[in-house]
């Protein structure tokens, strides 16, 4: 999955809520939805969409299912923020030196 | 999207005025001098106001016709200051498409806070 899949993935506020309240705890679905105004399909759905981003893992217990945040699931987004950390320095620094070289 | 990470900004003074500096992002020819973007990043106006702001969207990966996964939104923001020269504000955002998406809310809803 590519970066951008991810900022797609946590441009959902339910998915951003769901990985906030899995910080700090394993939570089976059930769990993960009190407080939410939302159904158990739909919950279903945002865990499924997380799972494929790689931001949470699933563990099965008989018939529950127990989610915790993937230590690497925001890696790749790391890795964008920290390539356009680099780039974009470099580059206003050639924006500097091509103003000098214009003509006004 | 609110969360601190989702976008970069970069801000300083430039010694130019924003109408030279509008220049510098526009004209195919400066813009290919300073920026050196990766061969697979494909650039498309989304919004000009002339000496003042200008948006492109950022596409990498040459996906060709492909919308959403890989864009990006590169943001230019100039003032006039009072030396004659220009504060320059760069906000490179991800675009993110809300779930819920529909055609009618694709313009400003596309856009990162």
């Amino acid at each position: 999955m590519s970066d951008t899949d991810i900022f797609k993935v946590l441009a959902d506020p339910t998915r951003r809520a769901v990985l906030e309240r899995l910080a700090g705890d394993e939570l089976t679905a059930t769990q993960l939805r009190e407080g939410f105004a939302i159904s158990q399909p739909a919950m279903s759905q945002h865990l499924a969409v997380l799972r494929g981003a790689g931001l949470i893992s699933e563990r099965r217990e008989g018939r529950f299912a127990h989610y915790r945040v993937a230590p690497d699931g925001l890696a790749p987004l790391h890795a964008w923020i920290a390539r356009y950390r680099a780039f974009w320095p470099s580059r206003i620094d050639n924006l500097k030196d091509l103003l000098k070289e214009m003509d006004q | 999207m609110t969360s601190d990470v989702d976008e970069l900004v970069f801000e300083c003074s430039l010694d130019a005025p924003p109408e030279q500096v509008w220049r510098a992002l526009t004209i195919p020819e400066y813009l290919a001098r300073w920026l050196q973007p990766a061969e697979d990043v494909e650039l498309a106006l989304v919004r000009v106001d002339e000496n003042k702001s200008l948006t492109y969207r950022w596409r990498e990966g040459g996906q060709g016709a492909a919308l959403s996964s890989g864009d990006s939104l590169v943001t230019f923001e100039l003032t006039p200051t009072l030396d004659g020269g220009t504060w320059f504000r760069l906000t490179h955002a991800p675009l993110a498409v809300p779930a819920a998406a529909n055609g009618n809310q694709a313009g400003p809803m596309m856009l990162a806070a």
